[in-house]
Formats: structure tokens, C-alpha cells, sequence
């Protein structure tokens, strides 16, 4: 079982990414800021980190060169969400040292396969992580 | 030929009658004078050739009368040998009676008659007395003859006694005459020697006298000459080196007064040709001057751009330029009319507010656009009668246009005795010739600066509206997709699925957050487009007379679930009824907003109080809290779109992130505004307030809520 922390102040967007990956076979740390996010890390060590871009206080891309700066944590990858969708912003995000990039409306199926991609595992049994 | 022209008519002018008071000697023709000269040296030599020859002829008679004297003694002596030859020969012949004898007698008897004749010719001359010699002689020959007579008887000797006796009374005679004829030679010869050495000495002291005479003439003659004619040498010196004096001999008739005349007129001609040239050169001198000064003011002002500096630099320049005038500068720096004049000045005083003003002289040359001199300001007839004229003695104004625009007025004044003049009105007028570009040129760079900070203030704005405008975008789609990613990425979910994978209660929970986020984009899209009328201006109150009272009850009452939910208590204090005249929808939707976003922010156990209060010119609906309250830095921030800020909770917001920004809007269409008074730890006063005339007085007056309404339009 992979962990995935997932940053999120929306709380909609927070369950429907942690359902998808709780569907896929997931552990799931959420995080409702930058902060919260950080002092997690301390504790876990996660597989995969995806971030919302805009959170109260600190933002996502700023707690993304964070971890890359860190070396404990930098080789985790991180996926920016945002609900920013314009060019810049993916140059912003990719520069900060994000791995992919999606915007929301949220493709469900995009954000599958990215995870996929990334961690290579898929769960079998969706319900049994529901718990 | 002109020097005897002259001669001819100043002789002619000459009367007798001067003649009268002694010899006027400066009165004397040069020419006259030189005759009188020569004259005077021919009639001293005359006089001296004749005094000479006069005291030679004396001398010449001395000598004759000495010689004479000399012959006449020789002719005695002769006569005296021929009276001793006849007496020996008488003697000789009485003794021996020889007639030889008495030839010898005989022959000196003729000899001595002989030289008797000769002696009585000199005596004659002499003036000397013969008649005694001549009586004895006589007798002693009458004895003789006797006694040759008697012969041959022997003579006795009372006869010789008698010849003896009587040749000695002739030889005493003789001797006597002698004498005599010796003293007069020697009278004579002294007399002669006397007058020779007078001679020799009277003659060359009266030449020498003479001759110092004759100097002292000539030299005063030619000292009345030499010295006028020195003096009018020396004038005509000082004359060819420009100096004036006064000329030595005016008055003398002769030609040295023509002389002084023709100095005098060569004198004034060259005095009056030295006034002009030295007109000329002062002239050239202050043109040149003029000039200098002018170019020092162009090179002055050259470059100033800023028209109260270039004011301050010409009034400056007037004052070097016109001796020290003082100097007045009105200029409109704007086109139009009623533009402020800026004015410059040095030396104007309180009392001089006449001078410049529309009032003064300035605004007679104003419009008339004609250089003005007042040489006596004291009596010109001001518009301003009653302005005091504060000692000005004169002015000179002149415009300062620029083709056809009539830019302002430069004018100089003085207060002292010194007065301006045509002279000062040029000057003034080729400085404001000059001066008038320089101020156009800083008037236009005025403007230039200002068109420049407009367009700049434009860009500005315009730069922060495209910013806002992209921001605000931005910010929408951000707001857009939000709601949206819920919608889509729960029915994506649900849609694939499967089944059973999803148990009833979250299925029913996904839908609910797939409603609920429609619901929000439909109120957000609402309040979007609400917001872009109100910024359109295409915003419309609908207004209508309502109580206030009851709609605060009914927004409480729309809002008590979600406090009670929230556990937050909910207080109103409102005097009731309250009518006012408003859009009552749009004052509902100011009080939800104002309500749910006091109870967002206010944590568990907490209130929510609304308190409304008539102040003077307005009512105030002032919404409290005791949340976190907001940092004053982002009391201004929060207004604008989608500025939202963390919830008390930190839980799902809510709310479009429009409501405050809204509100505001929906506020400032009824003439009122919003405003928040908050500090962190302490909640959140955010009060909205209408203005008085909103309200509607318990006794409703007809007509006047119309014209209300029509006030609080936009």
C-alpha cells in the first residue's frame, strides 16, 4: 500500500481526489494547507504528493520547491492541481519543480493515469480501501 | 587778401573819440602798432645822429678858438721881434749914424707895421683889446722918428730916458697881452678837452639810453603780441583736445580779437560737433549695453522652463536693464481667461494691488496689446480710482503676445524722482519681445508636463484596469472551475463506477456536492453579473418606500439556520418600523451578505449582533461580530473581487468572494457606503449606511420621496 498526500483546501476536491485514489488502492493523508502538509511530512513519508496551487497561507508551489529543496523529501514527485489553467501557470508549476500538472475540472480519468503512471500499482479491490 | 578785408573794416570801425582817454593800447591794430615800432626806432636814430652832430659842431668851436688864440699870440711875438729889430736899429744908427742903420730901421718899421695888421685881424677874432699895445707902440715910434730926426746932433739923455721909458710901458704890454691871449688858448684848450670828454662819455650813455628805450618799446609791443597770440596758441591746443576754456582777447578790437573770435567759433562748432559725437557714442554705448543686457536675459532665460523661475529672472532683468526700476510680470499660464495670472515682482508692494491687476495699467495693454507710458503715474486717470498709488512716479507696460495670444503684461515702474521714458518703453518692449517666447515655451512645457502626467496617469490607469481586468478573469475562471471540477469530477466518478462499488449514502453524497456546486456557480454567475451592471452603470434601483425593520427580521431569519448551525448567537437592535426609500431586494441582499459572512467567520459560541442608528446625516446598519477580526492592512483588500479570507474553522468557503465587493457597489447606488472597523482577536464591525434623506418621515409627505429618488440616482 503506497501513501499519497493529498494538499486540498476545497473540501469537495479533497474527497473526490481521495476517493479516486482510495478507489485505485491508496492510503490517503490529507492536508487542508501548506502547513498542515508540512508538519505531516514530518511523520510520513509519502509515495506521491499532490498539491493545490492555491491554499490559504503558504501556496502549493511554494511548498513544492520547499520539498524539492529538501533532500529527504525531493525525489517524492509532485502533481499540481489547480484551478489556474492558463500556460503561465503550468510553466509555473512545472518550474517549481512539479512532475505533472492538472487543472481542475478534474479529469478523473487523467488524474488515474497520472497516478498510475507514477506509482505503477492499481488497486483491485476499490471497496476494501473504503473503509 | 582776407587778413586786409579784415584790416579795411576793423580800421574803418575805429572813431577819434577814443583817442580822448589816453592811448588804448590794446585798442591798436597789430599793424599799427608795428609802425608806431619802426617809427619810434627811426625818430630815436634821427635823434641820436643829431644830438651827435650837434655836440660835435660845439666841440669843433672850442677847438677853433684855442687855435686862434695860439696864431694870434705867435702874431704878438712877431710883432713884438720887429719892435725890438727897429729899437736895435735906431739904437745902432743914433750911435754910429749909419744909414744902414737906418735902413734896417726902416725895414723893421714895415715889418712890424706888417705884422701889427695881421695882429689886429686876429685880435679881432679874439676878441682881445689892441688899443693900449697899439697906443704905446705908436708913441715909442713917434720918439723914434723924432730922434732920427735930429740927427746928426746926438740925442741927450733925457731924450734916450724918454725912448726907454717908453719901449718898456710897450714891451709891458706886450707881455701883458701875452698873457692874456696865453690864458685864453689855455681857457680855450681846457674848455675843449672838457667837452670832448662829455662828449665821450654823454653820447654813448644816451645811445645806450636810446637803444634800452627802443628794446623796452619793442619788447612791450612785442610782448602785447606774443603773449595774446601764446595764450590763443595754447587755447586752440586745449580746443583740438576736446577741452572748453575760455578764450584770452574776446574783446580786443585788433587782429588778435578776430583771431579769438575765429577761435571761438572754431571752439563752439568743435564743441557742439564733441556734444554730438559724444551724443552718438553714449547712444552706441547704451545700445551696446542695451544690447549686452538683452542677450544676457536671453541667455538667462534660455533653457528655464518653469515660468514662475523665468518671471522672477525678467523681472530681475528689467531692473538692470532700466536703472534700477522695479518691475512687474502677469502672465496667464493657461489659455483660457480664467486661468490664474502668475505673477512675478520685485519691489510691489501691499498698496500697489491697483498696478497689476485687470484694473491697472496691465489691463489697459492687455487687450489693447499697445506699449503704455505713464510718465506721470501720480495723475493718470486709473479705472481704480480708489487703489492707493503708493509713490509709483512713472510706468512703462508692455504686452507680452505671442501672435494672437494675448499672454500677459511686463511692466516697470519707478518710485523715485527717476522717471521712464520713450527710451525705457523700447527696451522694456524688445525684453518682452524676447520674453514672450521664453514664457510660451514654458507655458507650452507646462502643459506638455501636464498632458504628459495625464496620459501617464491615464496609462496608468488604464494598465491597472487591464490588470484588474485580467486578474479578474483569472480569478473567475478560477472561481468557474472550482464548482465546476466538483460537478464534473463527482458525475464522472458516479458514471463509471461500478454499481455497487459505491454504497448509497456516498452516492447521495456526491450528488449533493454536485448540487450544491451547480447552486453555487448559478449564485456566483448571478452575482457576477449583478456586479458587472453595477460597473456598467446599467444597474437599476428599483426603488419603493419599505420598512427597513421588517427586512432586517426577515434577512435574521434566512440566516438563523446557518448560525445555529454554526452555534452563533444572533442579536438585532433595530427601532421599528423604519421606512426608508430604497430597492428593498438590493438592501435584502446587503443584509445576507453582510449576516453570512459575520457568521462564516465567527467561531462556535460566538455572536452576531446588527445594530441600526440614526446619526445626523445618515442611518447606519452596523453588523458585529466576535471573530477573528481582519488585520487593518486588508480592511481595504477585502472589498475587491474574490479577496477572500480564511474562514474561522478553515472549513469549505463559502460564498462567491463577490458579496462584499457587491454590497459596496449596491450601497454607493443609494448614496451610502460600507465600511469595516476591525482589529485581529477583537470581530469585525462592518456597518452600511444610507443617507437621511432615504428616510421616510412617519407622516409620509407626498411628492417628496419623487424628488428623493430622483437625488439618489446616479
Amino acid at each position: 500500500m503506497v501513501t499519497v498526500l493529498v494538499i486540498e483546501d476545497d473540501e469537495r476536491s479533497m474527497e473526490l481526489v481521495s476517493t479516486l485514489l482510495e478507489q485505485m488502492g491508496h492510503q490517503v493523508l490529507g492536508a487542508r494547507s501548506a502547513e498542515e502538509a508540512t508538519s505531516l511530512l514530518r511523520e510520513f513519508r509519502p509515495a506521491l504528493v499532490i498539491v493545490d496551487v492555491r491554499l490559504p497561507g503558504q501556496d502549493g508551489l511554494t511548498l513544492t520547491r520547499h520539498l524539492k529543496a529538501e533532500p529527504r523529501t525531493a525525489s517524492i514527485p509532485v502533481v499540481a492541481l489547480t484551478a489556474h489553467a492558463s500556460l503561465a501557470d503550468r510553466d509555473a508549476a512545472l518550474g517549481a519543480g512539479c512532475i505533472a500538472w492538472m487543472t481542475k475540472p478534474l479529469s478523473t480519468r487523467l488524474l488515474a493515469s497520472t497516478v498510475f503512471g507514477l506509482l505503477g500499482q492499481k488497486s483491485t479491490s476499490a471497496s476494501s480501501t473504503l473503509g | 587778401m582776407h587778413m586786409a578785408g579784415h584790416d579795411g573794416t576793423a580800421g574803418g570801425g575805429r572813431t577819434p573819440l577814443r583817442w580822448k582817454h589816453g592811448i588804448p593800447w590794446d585798442r591798436l591794430r597789430l599793424r599799427e602798432k608795428a609802425s608806431m615800432l619802426v617809427f619810434s626806432v627811426a625818430m630815436m636814430l634821427g635823434l641820436l645822429v643829431t644830438l651827435i652832430v650837434v655836440l660835435e659842431h660845439l666841440d669843433r668851436g672850442g677847438l677853433i678858438t684855442a687855435e686862434t688864440a695860439r696864431a694870434t699870440q705867435l702874431s704878438l711875438d712877431r710883432f713884438s721881434l720887429a719892435m725890438n729889430n727897429q729899437r736895435t736899429a735906431v739904437a745902432s744908427y743914433l750911435l754910429t749914424h749909419d744909414t744902414r742903420a737906418l735902413a734896417q730901421y726902416r725895414a723893421a718899421r714895415d715889418e712890424a707895421t706888417r705884422d701889427e695888421r695881421q695882429l689886429v685881424g686876429l685880435a679881432a677874432l679874439d676878441d682881445v683889446d689892441l688899443g693900449p699895445l697899439r697906443t704905446s707902440a705908436d708913441g715909442w715910434e713917434a720918439w723914434a722918428d723924432g730922434a732920427v730926426s735930429l740927427t746928426p746932433a746926438p740925442p741927450s739923455a733925457s731924450q734916450i730916458e724918454l725912448g726907454d721909458r717908453l719901449f718898456s710901458t710897450l714891451q709891458a704890454r706886450e707881455r701883458r697881452l701875452d698873457r692874456i691871449l696865453d690864458g685864453a688858448a689855455t681857457q680855450a684848450a681846457t674848455q675843449a678837452d672838457l667837452r670832448s670828454g662829455f662828449l665821450a662819455t654823454v653820447t654813448p650813455a644816451i645811445g645806450m639810453l636810446l637803444l634800452g628805450l627802443l628794446l623796452f618799446l619793442g619788447g612791450l609791443v612785442i610782448r602785447s603780441m606774443l603773449r595774446p597770440i601764446n595764450q590763443l596758441a595754447e587755447t586752440a591746443r586745449a580746443i583740438s583736445r576736446g577741452e572748453t576754456s575760455d578764450i584770452p582777447g574776446l574783446g580786443r578790437d585788433d587782429e588778435l580779437g578776430e583771431l579769438a573770435q575765429a577761435l571761438a567759433a572754431w571752439q563752439e562748432e568743435a564743441t557742439n560737433r564733441l556734444d554730438v559725437a559724444r551724443a552718438v557714442t553714449e547712444e552706441k554705448d547704451l545700445q551696446a549695453r542695451t544690447l549686452e543686457l538683452l542677450n544676457q536675459a536671453a541667455t538667462a532665460t534660455s533653457g528655464v522652463l518653469e515660468s514662475s523661475q523665468l518671471g522672477h529672472i525678467l523681472v530681475e532683468q528689467v531692473g538692470e536693464l532700466l536703472g534700477g526700476a522695479e518691475a512687474a510680470l502677469s502672465w496667464h499660464n493657461r489659455s483660457g481667461r480664467d486661468e490664474p495670472w502668475i505673477l512675478s515682482w520685485a519691489g510691489l508692494g501691499p498698496g500697489d494691488d491697483g498696478v497689476l491687476g485687470p484694473e491697472g495699467a496691465s489691463g489697459v495693454v492687455l487687450p489693447t496689446r499697445e506699449p503704455l507710458l505713464i510718465e506721470n503715474y501720480q495723475t493718470w486717470p486709473t479705472t481704480n480710482q480708489d487703489g492707493p498709488r503708493s509713490g509709483i512716479q512713472s510706468m512703462a507696460v508692455v504686452p507680452l503676445s505671442i501672435g494672437e495670444r494675448r499672454g500677459g503684461t511686463l511692466a516697470a515702474f519707478t518710485r523715485g524722482s527717476h522717471r521712464l521714458d520713450r527710451h525705457d518703453l523700447r527696451v522694456l518692449a524688445l525684453l518682452a519681445a524676447q520674453a514672450a517666447p521664453a514664457l510660451e515655451a514654458a507655458r507650452l512645457h507646462t502643459e506638455l508636463l501636464r498632458a504628459n502626467l495625464d496620459l501617464t496617469s491615464t496609462n496608468d490607469e488604464l494598465q491597472r484596469a487591464s490588470r484588474h481586468k485580467s486578474d479578474f478573469l483569472a480569478n473567475m475562471s478560477h472561481e468557474l472551475r472550482t464548482p465546476l471540477n466538483a460537478i464534473l469530477g463527482f458525475s464522472e466518478l458516479l458514471l463509471d463506477a461500478d454499481e455497487h462499488a459505491i454504497d448509497s449514502t456516498r452516492r447521495m453524497g456526491f450528488l449533493h456536492h454536485v448540487h450544491n456546486s451547480g447552486k453555487y456557480l448559478l449564485n456566483l454567475i448571478n452575482d457576477m453579473l449583478d456586479l458587472s451592471k453595477v460597473e456598467a452603470g446599467r444597474m437599476e434601483l428599483r426603488e419603493a418606500v419599505f420598512d427597513l425593520a421588517e427586512s432586517l427580521s426577515s434577512a435574521l431569519s434566512t440566516m438563523s439556520p446557518l448560525a445555529d448551525k454554526g452555534q452563533v448567537e444572533l442579536i438585532s437592535n433595530c427601532p421599528a418600523p423604519l421606512r426608508v426609500r430604497a430597492d428593498e431586494e438590493k438592501v435584502g441582499q446587503m443584509l445576507l451578505n453582510l449576516l453570512s459572512n459575520a457568521i462564516k467567520f465567527t467561531p462556535e459560541g460566538g455572536r452576531v449582533s446588527v445594530d441600526v442608528r440614526r446619526e445626523p446625516d445618515r442611518l447606519v446598519i452596523c453588523v458585529a461580530d466576535t471573530g477573528v477580526g481582519i488585520a487593518k492592512e486588508d480592511h481595504e483588500r477585502i472589498f475587491e473581487e474574490f479577496q477572500q479570507l480564511a474562514t474561522a474553522d478553515g472549513s469549505q468557503r463559502q460564498g462567491t468572494g463577490l458579496g462584499l465587493t457587491l454590497t459596496r457597489r449596491l450601497a454607493e447606488l443609494h448614496g451610502g457606503e460600507v465600511w469595516v472597523d476591525s482589529a485581529p482577536g477583537e470581530g469585525s464591525r462592518f456597518s452600511f449606511g444610507l443617507p437621511a434623506a432615504r428616510l421616510v418621515d412617519p407622516r409620509p409627505a407626498t411628492g417628496r420621496p419623487r424628488r428623493q429618488s430622483q437625488a439618489a440616482k446616479r
